[in-house]
């Protein structure tokens, strides 16, 4: 189950229509659905707080004040990580003035750790487990993993943001699932 | 592809919600013939449906930002390359000085006075959460829904709330919004008639004193029963749609069409329930409905009466008109940060009249 159900196409669709004709509700509520999952995404990218907060805020800025072709965007949720990320690659470039063709190689993406009390005590090692085998993927493997499972894109989604095909994101999730499950079954084994 | 891979690749669509019907089935087959994996699959399906603290709003830093996100982009300058984190506190306060202009356009007129009578029962329920009038406040339900109650407005709530059909009972006005949950259908019940739905945000305006029971849906659907008929149909209403019930006609009832005009015509009904559409190029905070959650009073031609309660309200005080001609007079206005005192001379400013203030009541007279 992806977390993101409850944003569906025909919500963003009505949400862009309402943001069109003004509705400071409906922006807010756009805002706050995706404003920490683009921070966290810029940060990744750019690995400054505050730059990535200026990139995010650009993002938003850019929809409110055109607000009047809002719903000329096709895809509200590609559109926004799509524009973070090239804004966000925008700021490197003219930090560093260099081309950067790989932009995750390099990075340090951070996993959330889910807060779930109960489940906690039960499954703690294995969760440990899992999660120390999410930290060990290579990083493009990583940020799919991270943005289907904590953002919720779907695998299309994601292909379109980094401009990969949908393939390489499955053969990608597949990855992630089988080293997940490999470090899973180390620690079954040694708790028989 | 190895058997093996298949089945990671089967779970990693089936968690990402891509796997189509055929490959669900084609994964619980693999699971069948690899038993020594389930324990694998049901640790890594734990593990991916927590529920993250990420989903959590309500950051103040967070919501901060969006009024200057707001204000930025409602100025017509071009951003300078990236807002430069520093000149963040100027545009705030740019954005505070704009909120702080009054905003007033008074009209006056005259028109037939309504009595207000009707009395229901307030249900008593395990949860009862009071908004004393003059505050709003915030509530967040067990399910998740996010309830915003205006001033003078209750609701209540059972301990069974949660376990097949998700319960409230509101007097007054509240926004609410639904978090889905198509098992478990979220009904408010007001004196008169109940809403149900399945997730959404509306608003429900249901003042014991009113003589009008008032619905707004923003988003989704929602369907309203009549409590004193129960053989009438269900009414459904669509987004930006607006629902009046008139609880002084009782009896019978027939849904009126869209067109709020021509009703009251079809022989022996009323119009108990009348529904509008409202405005679609007037944002939120300007209309009636929402303003409140924006802190705007809206005044839409009302009179004296009428407007004397929205402001008892909204400021928590009494409002005595001594002079009955007074009643009549019409207002036309938008409140935003004015004190009762300063919205009381706004008024002079139109309407011929004087006011007294002794502690929390004001008397109007000639």
């Amino acid at each position: 189950m992806s977390s993101d159900t409850s944003f569906t196409d025909l919500l963003q669709e009505q949400l862009l229509k309402q943001i069109e004709s003004g509705s400071e509700v409906a922006f807010k509520e756009v805002y706050h659905h995706f404003y920490k999952k683009l921070l966290q995404f810029s940060f990744i990218l750019i690995k400054n707080k505050e730059a990535a907060e200026e990139c995010v805020e650009d993002v938003f800025i850019k929809i409110w004040r055109n607000r009047t072709d809002a719903s000329t965007i096709k895809n509200l949720k590609i559109y926004l990580y799509t524009a973070t990320k090239n804004t966000s690659l925008n700021y490197l470039s003219s930090k560093a003035n260099s081309s950067i063709n790989k932009p995750f190689d390099a990075v340090n993406i951070v996993i959330t750790d889910p807060v779930c009390p109960e489940q906690l005590l039960i499954y703690r090692e294995t969760f440990e487990k899992i999660k120390s085998a999410i930290e060990t993927l290579p990083p493009k493997c990583k940020m799919i993993f991270k943005l289907i499972r904590e953002d919720g894109l779907k695998y299309k989604e994601v292909a379109e943001i980094l401009n990969l095909s949908p393939h390489t994101v499955d053969a990608q999730m597949t990855i992630a699932i089988r080293r997940i499950a490999f470090s899973v079954k180390e620690e079954l084994e040694k708790t028989k | 592809m190895e058997p093996e891979n298949k089945l990671w690749k089967l779970l990693a669509l089936k968690l990402s919600g891509e796997a189509s019907d055929e490959e669900l089935s084609e994964l619980d087959s693999y699971l069948k013939s690899f038993p020594a994996e389930q324990s694998a699959v049901n640790s890594i399906e734990k593990y991916w449906n927590q529920k993250d603290d990420l989903e959590n709003t309500g950051d103040e830093m967070e919501e901060e930002k969006f009024h200057l996100i707001l204000n930025s982009g409602n100025e017509e300058e071009k951003i300078a390359d990236a807002l430069p984190v520093k000149s963040g506190k100027l545009y705030r306060y740019k954005w505070l000085y704009a909120a702080a202009s009054i905003l007033i356009i008074f009209t006056v007129g005259f028109l037939i006075k309504i009595n207000i009578h009707d009395h229901s029962s307030v249900k008593t329920g395990i949860q009862h959460v009071f908004v004393k009038p003059g505050s709003r406040s915030q509530v967040i339900l067990p399910d998740g829904s996010v309830v915003r109650l205006n001033g003078s407005s209750s609701l209540t709530y059972s301990k069974d709330f949660n376990k097949n059909v998700r319960d409230v009972t509101l007097d007054g006005e509240a926004y609410f919004d639904v978090t889905k949950d198509p098992n478990r259908p979220f009904i408010v019940h007001t004196s008169n008639i109940d809403i149900k739905v399945l997730g959404t945000l509306f608003n429900v305006k249901s003042y014991q004193q009113d003589e009008t029971i008032e619905t707004t849906l923003l988003r989704g659907s929602i369907e309203v029963y009549n409590k004193t008929d129960p053989s009438a149909p269900k009414v459904i209403l669509k987004p930006n749609e607006k629902l009046i019930f008139r609880k002084k006609q009782a009896e019978s009832v027939v849904p009126q069409t869209k067109n709020k005009v021509d009703s009251g015509h079809s022989a022996g009904s009323n119009d108990e329930i009348s529904i509008s559409a409202l405005s679609p190029n007037q944002p939120d905070s300007l209309k009636e409905e929402t303003s409140w959650l924006y802190n705007r009073l809206v005044i839409d031609d009302d009179n004296f009466i009428k407007m004397a309660e929205k402001m008892e309200r909204w400021y928590g005080v009494k409002i005595e008109i001594l002079n009955p001609e007074l009643e009549n007079y019409h207002f036309k206005g938008i409140f935003q940060n004015e004190s009762i005192e300063q919205a009381l001379d706004a008024l002079q400013l139109t309407a011929r009249f004087k006011y007294k203030i002794a502690n929390d009541t004001i008397k109007i007279m000639k």
